[in-house]
């Protein structure tokens, strides 16, 4: 036990690391963006005097790493500052725009799940058939449509043209649990139907090698049902694979929900962050990528933690 | 109910032959190949940032769907030359007594980041819309463009104009309950005076402790370093929404806007990026001319749409009731769905080329105009604008003070333009910076096309909205597309042309425009109220632009405010013992007496 | 599953290939030789001929200024195929070699590369690519190097999984025992067995890089104007899906065609090649 111990303690030693290392890159990345917040803010306004003291304000004639590490000790004892432009608290703003991403994200990994799972063991399982070339062909149609084009013909078709999703904006789970799905429906479907393909293609290949592996003819030979099969010694193994990608696959979605949010008028953390970049609201931006990051770093944790499980080789590999 | 969308259809059609097309890998079919397929398309909007109108061309947000034109199917009709014949002002009576409640949710094209402290914040046209509805201006324009005492009852000055008294209505508060009295507004002129660019609009109130006396619980006389006669324009947009000392005191002043406006902001009605909720304020001073008290609406949602595809999706799905938008291309295609609301052909923003006159080759006047004369007007007009708006010969647009049939700006010719060009002799490439949005890029991309055919080597330079504006103020640019300018004032223009503004470093001229000629009709607006003078001063103003080419004028900028059927009333505003306040104005719009049915 | 002839590719599969092969022959040879192709109109010229669906003079129809759609897509193409070739080929050679390296060798080695990986992974790939391009300027070259990025940590990952995987079976703790170099067992044995998974990623790699590319024009910090690329004309098209929806279509269309190709192609030869 003290085995797991010592590599618990490694392991939370490692992420709190990784998090320190990320988001002083982002931090320093930040530092490095042409313009300074202060004459952004003041736009054609700005004068000598003005500009001075807004610098003087934020500090930016001070060291890096001095800076960063003000921050960082501010965002540990829970003070994440405030948002230069209007003086909002980013606790407040995060607050407001992390309920409607998260919610998409899930949403989004759900519909993929759920698209993904079945084509793709079908498409392994019937390979080189036309049912496999299909669902190959669409699924590579829906991969070179870009989010932004498949979201715009949703919203003419769905929204404009028949009124089924409303674009009024993003609804709460406890307003209306109706209206909160639908207005979530189109974007996480848009966003599945871009990753879903890529989830396909890699469980496909992944159950093709599994099948043609000799130990699944073996099952085969001793006369296992197709559905026991397609379980126990498809979707099994290829777990790991999909557990690795979903857990890449959460962090990069938030790329997508910036787009998505965009074009379903869904005010959340993604198009809030593009925003807060063009204005160079550093304070803004930082925080939210460091959570962001620190969120994933932790999903990354438990991924491997996942594999501990499914995969007992590695585990004995691991703790040794 | 807004009409059945027949293009919907045509779309509907077309993605799914899409989706067909690429299930079936059918390189045919696709559908584009249909012949009616309708002339045009795109509308940019222009966003505003700067204080009341600066802005580069263009904004945030990308192109426009929608656009069917409905009469000629392939191109912009060239003959398109007279102004467009426009209802004057499309105010309708209504048709029947205003119903009370109601929530009225609007589509607005960009945030205010900076929030909604007068002094502080930088308006735009999104911005003024939901100023106009919290606070109440000191003045606004009425139907002829003349400046009008609002909250105030009375603006008088002494003959020389030196010597201003603001004197305010009586019993009115603000929304926490505090008297909007003399005090209040000598806070709310102070704060002014202090604020980033406020403070350069003001430099005639040298210090604002000692230049502003209270005279009585309302009035509040000022005193100018020197004579302004012109002094109400200046508090019409941004300077003139009268905030409450309360607000300025508070360390929220940016989140919750406290006026004595017809809504009110009540606790964290603000979400930024998200919403702005204005909520009826019952006790508003102003009853309608039948007495009853206004507003009648309930509440005010106010959404920011940036994307204007979904802003007009979102009023075409029904979820808002209305949006404002400035892209001609898109005009007719609303004029055929919705109401709309045109902005009068007077007082519209011009669209034109900056030029920093402070980078070689344009510090030379022969640069400029051979730029000029190699910028086919006609076509870009065509191309940018539909058609459906008018070229620009100058900053005033027709109706407007100052306005000339003939400027004697230089026209079209290419080869004279090339040919001065070549007098020129300035070898290197010149740069024309544009923003990020998708409608400006094409915008550039056709100017420097047109300039590439006189033999001018040019090259794009494109940056975030946010550095365009930084580097045209810091002078770091050669040409940039722009907007601003409506004529409805030349005091309010003194920022922007006098040479006084004109630094090395950061200038409110961008263009660093150096004029004697300029320079002298500012200080010439400053001494007269009569309105034939300020016309042969600003027609003044209008020829020597077009002497030196300050600018490469291409053409004025079209706002337009497009509704439901459900919404009555749009643009209407009473100036008490006045008349009617110009409905729409470079994108400002007053919500104050609309019902919906 | 029926008994294949490994040595035959059946017949539809060979027409699916000669066609996939066509495409993308076709592709290539537009885009190499746009400059000297006489009867292309040139992609910047405006005429008054605005959003006119395909005729014969103009084969895809005009955009908003009366451009060529054509002529744009063609040179949209270089600019596309060029970004995707060059970061795609980064990304899995790159990626692979550290997925590789960090999934046989384990130990520090794992950890300094995983912990790499995760970094990049915990930036949101496509605010770091934004972020990149703005700091380092706005160009092909930035753009070429954001995008590849974003590519590079994924490949690596997979890679890093599946060697894992391959390297705790049987044979190859039987080739260890017998004593095979570390060379030898990762080129023969884990090489051959993680390949079909990295080629395929690789494909796909390509067509996420395209339309990733599309996403970066989509916020406007994609190559500068006036370059063109395939991800730049469906966002400027975008807008005008209900007027003139050919603008969408098309370079949709052309897209969609490729990656096809490039996919049906690449795995029909895979196939084949791991069954000799």
């Amino acid at each position: 036990m003290s085995q797991l111990s010592t590599f618990i303690g490694k392991r939370l030693l490692w992420l709190t690391s990784i998090v320190v290392v990320v988001t002083f890159i982002t931090f320093w990345l930040l530092n490095l963006l042409p313009g300074d917040p202060c004459t952004l803010s003041s736009g054609s306004g700005a004068t000598e005097e003005n500009l001075a003291r807004c610098r003087d304000n934020l500090k930016l004639g001070s060291n890096l790493f001095v800076r960063y590490f003000d921050w960082l000790t501010d965002c540990l004892t829970g003070d994440f500052g405030e948002s230069y432009r209007n003086g909002i608290e980013v606790s407040t703003i995060l607050a407001q725009k992390l309920p409607a991403t998260s919610w998409l994200i899930l949403y989004t990994m759900v519909l993929t799940l759920l698209i993904s799972i079945p084509l793709g063991t079908i498409a392994a399982y019937r390979r080189n058939s036309w049912v496999d070339s299909t669902i190959s062909t669409t699924s590579f149609g829906m991969l070179s449509i870009p989010a932004f084009v498949l979201g715009s013909i949703m919203v003419l078709v769905f929204s404009v043209q028949f009124k089924w999703f409303p674009l009024g904006g993003y609804v709460g789970p406890t307003e209306n649990l109706i209206e909160h799905w639908k207005s979530l429906f189109l974007p996480a479907l848009t966003l599945a139907l871009g990753s879903a393909p890529i989830y396909v293609q890699l469980l496909r290949a992944d159950m093709v090698e599994n099948l043609e592996e000799n130990f699944t003819a073996a099952v085969r030979a001793k006369g296992l049902p197709t559905r026991k099969l397609i379980f126990r010694h498809l979707l099994r193994p290829s777990s790991f694979t999909l557990v690795t990608l979903a857990g890449i696959n959460a962090a990069q979605l938030i790329n997508a929900t910036v787009v998505v949010e965009f074009i379903f008028n869904v005010a959340g953390v993604g198009s809030f962050l593009i925003d807060s970049v063009f204005a160079q609201d550093y304070l803004v931006v930082q925080t939210i990528t460091a959570l962001i990051a620190t969120a994933f770093v932790v999903l990354n944790a438990l991924v491997d933690a996942i594999y501990l499980v499914l995969d007992p080789r590695v585990r004995t590999r691991k703790l040794t | 109910m807004p009409k059945p969308n027949f293009k919907s259809k045509l779309l509907w059609r077309y993605s799914v032959g899409l989706f067909l097309a690429l299930a079936l890998v059918a390189a045919a079919c696709g559908g584009g190949d249909d012949s009616s397929s309708p002339a045009d398309t795109t509308g940019g909007s222009q966003a505003t940032s700067g204080t009341d109108a600066s802005t580069p061309g263009g904004s945030s947000n990308g192109e426009s769907s929608n656009g069917t034109s409905a009469t000629d199917a392939s191109s912009p009709n060239p003959d398109n030359q007279t102004p467009p014949d426009q209802p004057e002002t499309p105010v309708e009576t209504p048709k029947s007594n205003p119903v009370y409640g109601g929530t009225l949710t609007m589509g607005l094209e960009a945030e205010t980041g900076q929030g909604w402290n007068p002094a502080t914040t930088q308006c735009a046209p999104s911005c003024h819309v939901i100023m106009r509805t919290v606070f109440d201006s000191l003045f606004y324009e009425d139907a002829d463009g003349n400046f009008q005492p609002y909250i105030l009852e009375s603006a008088t000055s002494n003959d020389d104009f030196t010597e201003w008294t603001f004197t305010l209505r009586p019993n009115i508060s603000f929304h926490d309950g505090t008297p909007a009295n003399s005090a209040a507004l000598k806070r709310h002129i102070t704060e002014i005076t202090k604020g980033f660019l406020t403070g350069q609009v003001l430099t005639v109130i040298a210090d604002p402790d000692n230049d502003m006396e209270i005279i009585d619980d309302l009035s509040l006389l000022i005193r100018l370093s020197t004579p302004v006669a012109s002094f109400p324009p200046l508090f019409s947009g941004q300077l003139g929404y009268f905030a409450a000392p309360s607000q300025y005191d508070s360390d929220d002043s940016a989140q919750r806007p406290i006026g004595t406006g017809p809504f009110k902001c009540e606790e964290s009605c603000w979400k930024v990026d998200e919403e702005f909720v204005a909520t009826r304020n019952p006790s508003y001073w102003k009853q309608d001319s039948e007495g009853r008290q206004l507003p009648y609406l309930d509440r005010i949602i106010f959404r920011p749409i940036p994307d204007s595809d979904t802003r007009q999706a979102a009023l075409s799905s029904g979820d808002i009731n209305v949006i404002h938008d400035n892209s001609p291309l898109d005009a007719p295609d609303y004029a055929e769905e919705f109401n709309v609301l045109v902005e009068e052909q007077r007082f519209r923003q011009t669209g034109y080329v900056l030029i920093n006159h402070d980078r070689s080759p344009f510090d030379d006047v022969r640069a400029r105009r051979a730029l000029a004369l190699c910028t086919d007007q006609e076509l870009y007009h065509l191309l940018r604008g539909g058609g459906n708006t008018l070229v620009a010969n100058g900053p005033f647009s027709p109706n407007t003070p100052g306005w000339l049939a003939d400027t004697g700006y230089p026209s079209f010719d290419p080869d004279a333009g090339s040919a001065l060009w070549e007098e020129v002799g300035y070898s290197e490439q010149i740069s024309i910076s544009t923003s990020n949005d998708p409608f400006n890029r094409t915008s550039t991309e056709l100017l420097a096309e047109m300039w590439n055919d006189c033999g001018i080597d040019i090259g794009i330079t494109q940056v975030d909205q946010g550095q365009l504006i930084t580097n045209a103020v810091g002078g770091n640019f050669q040409l940039v597309l722009w907007r601003n300018h409506t004529g409805i004032s030349l005091e309010i223009e003194r920022i922007w042309w006098h040479s006084d503004n004109a630094r090395a470093g950061f200038s409110v001229n961008a263009a660093r425009i150096r004029n004697p000629v300029i320079d002298q009709a500012f200080e010439d607006v400053r001494q007269t109220t009569d309105p034939d003078e300020l016309r042969q001063i600003a027609e003044r103003v209008n020829l020597e632009f077009a002497q030196q080419v300050h600018n490469i004028w291409l053409f004025w900028s079209l706002w337009q405010i497009i509704y439901d059927d459900s919404v009555q009333n749009m643009g209407v505003l009473h100036i008490p013992d006045h008349g009617p306040a110009l409905p729409a104005y470079e994108g400002r719009i007053n919500l104050t007496e609309v019902w919906r049915e | 599953m029926k008994p294949h002839n490994p040595n035959r590719i059946r017949p539809t599969l060979l027409v699916g290939l000669i066609l996939a092969g066509i495409w993308l022959a076709v592709i290539i040879v537009f885009a190499v030789f746009a400059p000297i192709m006489g009867f292309l109109p040139d992609p910047g010229r405006f005429s008054l001929n605005v959003n006119q669906g395909p005729s014969w003079g103009a084969w895809f129809g005009t955009d908003e200024i009366g451009r060529d759609l054509f002529a744009r897509v063609v040179w949209g193409s270089r600019l596309s195929l060029l970004i995707a070739l060059i970061s795609t080929a980064f990304g899995t050679i790159v990626g692979g070699f550290l997925g590789l390296l960090a999934g046989y060798f384990k130990g520090w080695i794992d950890d300094f590369i995983s912990g790499t990986v995760n970094i990049m992974l915990s930036l949101p790939a496509l605010i770091f690519a934004l972020l990149l391009v703005t700091i380092l300027e706005q160009n092909l070259r930035n753009v070429t190097i954001a995008v590849s990025l974003l590519s590079t940590p994924a490949v690596a990952r997979i890679v890093r999984a599946q060697t894992l995987r391959i390297a705790s079976r049987g044979y190859v703790e039987v080739a260890q025992s017998i004593g095979a170099t570390r060379l030898r067992i990762i080129f023969r044995e884990i090489l051959p067995n993680i390949l079909p998974v990295v080629l395929s990623l690789c494909f796909i790699a390509f067509g996420i890089v395209i339309v990733a590319e599309g996403s970066l024009s989509f916020i406007g910090k994609s190559v500068p104007s006036p370059s063109i690329t395939w991800g730049s004309l469906l966002a400027s098209g975008r807008g005008k899906l209900e007027d003139a929806p050919h603008l969408t279509i098309y370079p949709a269309l052309i897209i969609f065609l490729t990656l096809l190709s490039v996919n049906y192609a690449g795995n029909v030869l895979l196939n084949r090649a791991s069954r000799n």
